[in-house]
């Protein structure tokens, strides 16, 4: 045997002892350097579940950037994806054991990062509505604000769910509009569910404009929807009921759009809602009061 | 304290870090853009239809075909007058025009004046949106004809209207003069009469 050869030898087998010494963590580490996280978990996974590594944060953590890899590697945004779910728990679990500082860090961010694609996935909901997809995306949210309230007792999303609230109440309004009378049940649906959206959005922050004026519009635009299935084969009894029921609605988003008008006085569109509202509950003088205020309004715009 | 062995020194906790900024920021970045496509201030328009052309187009396609002409205006076309409410007149097209009063076809015509009123064109129901003298000049010029004259403003019915809209709350009602109505030969249905809010008898 030469000299080489055994050197060879040597280093082979320093390096297989090596290797064998390493750690679960280690390796998974290493396989994460390569990219290879799902070997990574396939190694990690069941040693966190075993002691001594059960106990250890920084194994934890380990773990939960590993399935959040995953996670990002698989492009899933549904609300209970495995590996999202996964690396959310022993991210958690991993804080909750006091890391070091370094870890600590390490581990707020990626915890942070995995909120936000839970804010971020309720938000894609929301652009790409669908009938009934209300809960999903107030689940994701849900997500989303447990981890940061997790991370920050003192956070505050008010501001954030008073958002999401609005949005869904305004996805709802956008499918009512394009229902056309086509489903009258499932119109009463869409409009229920707006409505009821957009007061939850006004109870977590009652001064936004943009949900007390779409309030007010959701309900003003449902009475003259009832309005227009007026036709020659509607009889007196049914006008009256329905001529009821319109002002019912238009009674209720009158004080909203007036506080939307508290909120922004030189808003044309509060303007013109008042004028429209007044005018549909048969208040011509204080309709023709709005019509001055919005002609002085364009009269002064440059 | 943990009888795990600590994982010391390794490249890949600064490789995690890195990995770690670089997906906030780039999180960040999506969530700031998503939240700005997301709209902002409104969801739809307020419906500009008008609503009040809505009811009175209905309550006045009622009036056409619930009350009674003579029958020597029972043939031809049912002819409908507006005056002076365009959004109104259009309604009537859009949802009565050529509807069946009885056996005549509905007719519905527009006039942006009493001036404008053919005087040569028999209308049986004519809808004006005029007060004072000048309401009372069109139900003299009419008088003598079966014509409903239908209008919306205070004291109509003592200046000449047959029918006058009036706002009980914020509700759409009418009132009748239907004493009136019948010496001009056109008798108010019993429908028409229980809904009204007043009536002259």
């Amino acid at each position: 045997m030469s000299v080489k050869s055994f050197l060879m030898m040597c280093f082979v087998v320093c390096s297989t002892a090596v290797f064998g010494q390493q750690s679960p963590v280690d390796r998974a580490v290493a396989l994460g350097q390569r990219g290879d996280w799902a070997q990574a978990l396939i190694i990690l996974e069941p040693e966190v579940k075993k002691m001594p590594w059960q106990a250890d944060s920084h194994a934890w953590y380990v773990l939960g950037y590993v399935q959040k890899e995953l996670h990002k590697a698989s492009g899933s945004s549904e609300l209970n994806a495995p590996e999202r779910l996964g690396a959310v728990h022993s991210l958690d679990r991993a804080l909750s054991m006091g890391p070091n500082r370094e870890d600590d860090a390490l581990i707020r961010a990626a915890l942070d990062f995995l909120a936000r694609s839970f804010f971020r996935d309720a938000i894609d909901r929301i652009e790409g509505f669908t009938e009934g997809s209300d809960e999903e995306a107030l689940a994701l949210f849900g997500r989303y604000e447990a981890i940061i309230l997790n991370l920050d007792p003192m956070a505050n999303v008010t501001g954030q769910k008073a958002d999401l609230y609005r949005y869904l109440g305004q996805a709802n309004g956008l499918l009512l509009d394009r229902q056309e009378g086509r489903d009258l049940a499932l119109e009463t649906i869409l409009f229920e569910r707006s409505v009821a959206h957009y007061s939850v959005a006004l109870e977590l922050v009652p001064k936004d404009y943009p949900g007390r004026y779409n309030l007010a519009i959701t309900l003003y635009n449902q009475g003259v929807r009832q309005l227009k299935r007026i036709n020659h084969e509607t009889s007196m009894f049914e006008l009256m009921e329905i001529q009821e029921a319109c002002v019912g609605l238009f009674e209720q988003a009158l004080p909203v759009m007036e506080a939307a008008h508290l909120l922004k006085p030189n808003r044309l569109e509060t303007l013109k809602g008042l004028m429209t509202i007044h005018y549909a509950l048969s208040q011509q003088e204080e309709s023709s009061r709005y019509r001055d205020a919005i002609d002085r309004l364009i009269e002064k715009r440059p | 304290m943990s009888m795990a062995p600590k994982h010391k020194q390794f490249g890949l906790r600064r490789s995690l870090k890195m990995r770690t900024m670089v997906g906030l920021c780039s999180a960040i970045m999506v969530l700031i853009v998503g939240w700005v496509l997301v709209p902002q201030q409104q969801g739809g328009a307020i419906d500009d239809a008008d609503t009040q052309a809505i009811m009175k187009a209905n309550f006045l396609f009622h009036f056409a075909a619930a009350n009674e002409w003579p029958e020597e205006v029972k043939s031809g076309p049912f002819r409908m007058a507006i005056i002076g409410n365009e959004r109104l007149f259009d309604e009537l097209v859009d949802k009565y025009a050529l509807k069946f009063i009885g056996a005549q076809s509905l007719e519905i015509v527009y006039y942006s004046s009493s001036d404008a009123l053919a005087a040569d064109v028999f209308a049986h129901l004519i809808y004006a949106e005029l007060e004072g003298i000048n309401l009372e000049a069109l139900a003299e010029r009419i008088a003598n004809d079966p014509v409903l004259l239908v209008a919306n403003s205070e004291s109509a019915l003592d200046r000449g209207a047959l029918i006058n809209f009036v706002a009980v709350g914020h509700l759409m009602r009418y009132e009748i003069n239907a004493e009136k109505a019948a010496e001009r030969g056109v008798l108010i249905g019993n429908r028409i009469m229980s809904w009204a809010v007043k009536s002259v008898q």
